[in-house]
């Protein structure tokens, strides 16, 4: 499943690194007949008389040189974007880059912003499913609990005349409340999804989104198109991995620092403590070492889980938001994304 | 096969069992608060790796307002007035980004400074309401001099009494000595005040629901055991059986229903826990990419919106806050934990009795009021909670309109997303 992640990151990788091959003679090209062709129509409104023509067409050309301005930024961005290592320069030293992503076995390779965001989800949504697996083996296992019976049916020495009852070693309560942690997780978990899959194509928006843009805001009546959909590419071709670096990457790093392991034998070790500990609760619970500790692991664990699935997608989405609204309303056409989402879905 | 008596022995036994069982995990998570909230400020405001940026923005800063210098005279010697007013204004929004940077480049201790004051401002409530609150004993009037009688100052909700001979306390004194989880500190910078909320909200919130949950736990166990008894009278292989507490389901139901309201209740308490350390150690991130992303005209936007959401939501949401949370341990500290059910009047009642009681008496009227004062807890925290979401939330859409992120107000986006 990476892999495909991995691959559809670094698919498009020539067209960020590479632009001036692919797009940037035929954006100048565009901009250079665009700009004699406003110029004659400046000429000819001058020797025509037409003030009105020959101040729109003065007001183009300055426009077209913006856009060629805005190319230039673009190129310095991408320059920027592709020389910092944001695993090691940046996040690194803020101790937001988790182990995961750091060192020779990471997941994606790549200290590019865009690989280290997908990384950091990817890592993210594996530790969610590893808590939701848990949390299904450990109600699993609850629901094995063996039911005791025991009686004495021989009172006054006649038999069939006592008392029996059964006993359930399980903690009274808990297969309930897993079942609802694991539905909420499960809800929840979708939208993890979803996200990494929106980051998986970060690279191929920022670069498709921004070359269409940048070739059609240098027209005239493409201009607003293309200045919107400059700022959706910004918006989720950098801010919106540049934000999922900081708050995943803090989530992921604490995750963990909590010390439990989720996969291999530290799952084994906590499933079987865990369960053996709830079985057992009630009948000697104090005896198995460690029951406090791996339910304080537990619950900070899933604190984090908890805090990614719900707050964070939502500040993240909502910055985004806000900054594609203002900057296609500065650059072109303004763009409410998550309202025309919102109204399709 | 074993006596009645003996089964009624294995039972009590049973519930006595688990009663520490929490110690440990309390103990783990309020230290986890504590690494996690570290230093006075956040470790992320004093990392050397992004102190950097308030340079790195400083020279974008400059850099915008000597091109835009240049772009203004472009726009006066081609006489574009659209270029020439562009310019003016975004001239105006540097100025603006410089001077917020020069008060990032101060640290932070404005933010804590500010967030001190605010915060501040709601101690003296919790102060007096501390200092009337019933569960105090007068104080001696002398302070210092021997205690005559063990009727003098003590705590009732930490459970230390005054003893005869020993040295009297006056009230503020029994308050911050004998028992200091209920003192009122006031806050004197961002780290301590974070702490103190999440310590208060695992050390009386979490430890509320962890308090019950066992008990509740105990008591279903209990409840079912004898539920499934069944007494048989079948000598011979002829006869009948019959279950006595075979009618215990309602009570059953209602404890089963008072469990899942007390594990929610620790999520909640969890969930604020890490929102806090959450905000503590990722916003003033926010703060400063906000500062970078501001210093680009094109890129205010973002950047307005990281600084709106770092003021509102690193400084005023945990000072308004910090007294609830305070209000929570003084209540907490004066009532102590709720669980009136069972656990403990079984294991000192006969279970006749005490089921008898759960069913038709004061137990069942106890066990259900203080059910209601512990999720009277969470009501009181989540309004607190829901008060400085609001306010925080109201905020930001005030200050994204200042600072150059006009769509958090105009299209009330965060209230659509939610």
């Amino acid at each position: 499943m990476m892999i495909d992640y991995f691959v559809l990151a670094t698919s498009v990788s020539s067209f960020l690194t590479s632009p001036y091959n692919y797009w940037a003679p035929f954006a100048f090209a565009s901009a250079a007949a665009v700009i004699a062709l406003l110029a004659i129509i400046m000429m000819f409104s001058s020797f025509t008389g037409r003030e009105r023509m020959r101040v729109w067409a003065k007001v183009k050309i300055y426009d077209v040189i913006f856009s060629i301005m805005l190319i230039f930024v673009f190129f310095v961005i991408i320059a920027l974007f592709t020389s910092i290592n944001f695993k090691t320069q940046v996040f690194g030293p803020l101790n937001l880059t988790p182990s995961d992503c750091s060192g020779p076995s990471a997941v994606v390779s790549g200290g590019d912003i865009m690989s280290l965001a997908v990384c950091d989800m990817y890592t993210f949504n594996q530790n969610v499913i590893n808590l939701n697996t848990a949390i299904f083996l450990i109600g699993l296992r609850m629901s094995f609990a063996p039911q005791i019976g025991i009686g004495y049916t021989n009172f006054f020495g006649i038999q069939g005349v006592g008392v029996d009852t059964k006993i359930s070693p399980s903690a009274p309560g808990f297969e309930t409340f897993t079942g609802y942690l694991l539905d909420a997780l499960y809800t929840a978990f979708v939208i993890s999804q979803l996200q990494l899959i929106i980051l998986a194509a970060a690279l191929l928006m920022f670069s498709v989104l921004m070359l269409i843009g940048i070739v059609a805001r240098i027209f005239v009546i493409t201009r607003s198109f293309g200045g919107s959909l400059i700022a959706l590419a910004i918006g989720t071709g950098i801010i919106y991995p540049l934000l999922v670096c900081i708050t995943y990457g803090y989530i992921n790093v604490g995750m963990a620092k909590t010390g439990l392991s989720l996969t291999g034998a530290g799952a084994i070790a906590f499933i079987g403590g865990i369960t053996g500990a709830l079985f057992t609760l009630l009948l000697g619970g104090l005896g198995v070492p460690g029951l406090s500790s791996l339910l304080a692991q537990f619950l900070q664990f899933a604190g984090y889980a908890g805090m990614g699935l719900v707050l964070v997608p939502l500040l993240n989405l909502l910055i985004v938001d806000v900054f594609v609204i203002d900057f296609s309303s500065a650059v072109g056409e303004r763009m409410d994304f998550m309202s025309l989402l919102a109204n399709m879905i | 096969m074993m006596r009645k008596e003996t089964l009624i022995v294995l039972a009590v036994a049973f519930l006595l069992l688990p009663s520490s069982v929490h110690a440990g995990l309390l103990s783990s998570l309020t230290n986890f608060c504590n690494t996690s909230i570290t230093g006075s400020e956040s470790a992320a405001v004093s990392s050397g790796g992004i102190s950097g940026v308030v340079t790195i923005s400083l020279v974008i800063v400059l850099f915008m307002l000597m091109a835009l210098g240049i772009f203004y005279a472009l726009g006066y010697g081609f006489g574009i007035d659209s270029v020439k007013n562009f310019t003016k204004t975004e001239m105006m929004e540097s100025v603006f980004t410089l001077v917020i940077i020069i008060l990032v480049g101060a640290g932070l201790a404005f933010a804590s400074g500010a967030m001190s004051f605010v915060a501040n401002l709601g101690l003296s409530g919790i102060q007096a309401a501390a200092s009337s609150f019933s569960g105090y004993v007068p104080a001696p009037q002398v302070s210092g001099s021997t205690c005559s009688s063990s009727s003098y100052v003590y705590e009732t909700s930490c459970s230390v009494p005054g003893t005869a001979g020993s040295t009297c306390y006056t009230q503020q004194e029994a308050r911050s000595q004998l028992c200091p989880q209920s003192s009122v500190i006031a806050i004197s910078g961002a780290g301590g005040a974070y702490r103190t909320m999440c310590t208060n909200l695992v050390g009386n919130g979490v430890a509320t629901g962890i308090n019950n949950i066992i008990p509740s736990m105990v008591t279903l166990f209990v409840l079912n055991i004898f539920k499934e008894t069944t007494v048989y009278a079948m000598p011979y292989g002829m006869g009948f059986t019959f279950q006595p507490f075979a009618g215990l389901d309602p009570v059953i139901n209602i404890v089963q229903s008072q469990l899942n309201i007390y594990f929610v209740v620790i999520m909640i308490y969890v969930g604020i826990s890490f929102l806090l350390i959450f905000i503590y150690n990722v916003f003033p991130i926010f703060l400063y990419g906000g500062v970078l992303l501001r210093s680009f005209p094109w890129t205010r936007a973002a950047g307005g919106s990281l600084i709106a959401f770092f003021i509102a939501f690193y400084i005023i949401f945990p000072a308004i806050l910090y007294p609830f949370t305070l209000y929570i341990s003084t209540l907490n500290a004066n009532i102590g934990a709720i669980s009136s059910i069972s656990a403990k009047n079984i294991a000192t009642q006969s279970s006749y009795t005490a089921i008898e009681g759960l069913v038709f008496g004061a137990a069942m009227v106890s066990e259900i009021q203080g059910f209601a004062e512990s999720v009277g807890y969470i009501g009181v925290q989540i309004i607190g909670v829901l008060i400085a979401f609001l306010i925080s939330y109201d905020l930001v859409e005030v200050l994204g309109d200042v600072l150059g992120a006009p769509s958090l107000h105009s299209r009330n986006l965060l209230s659509k997303m939610i």
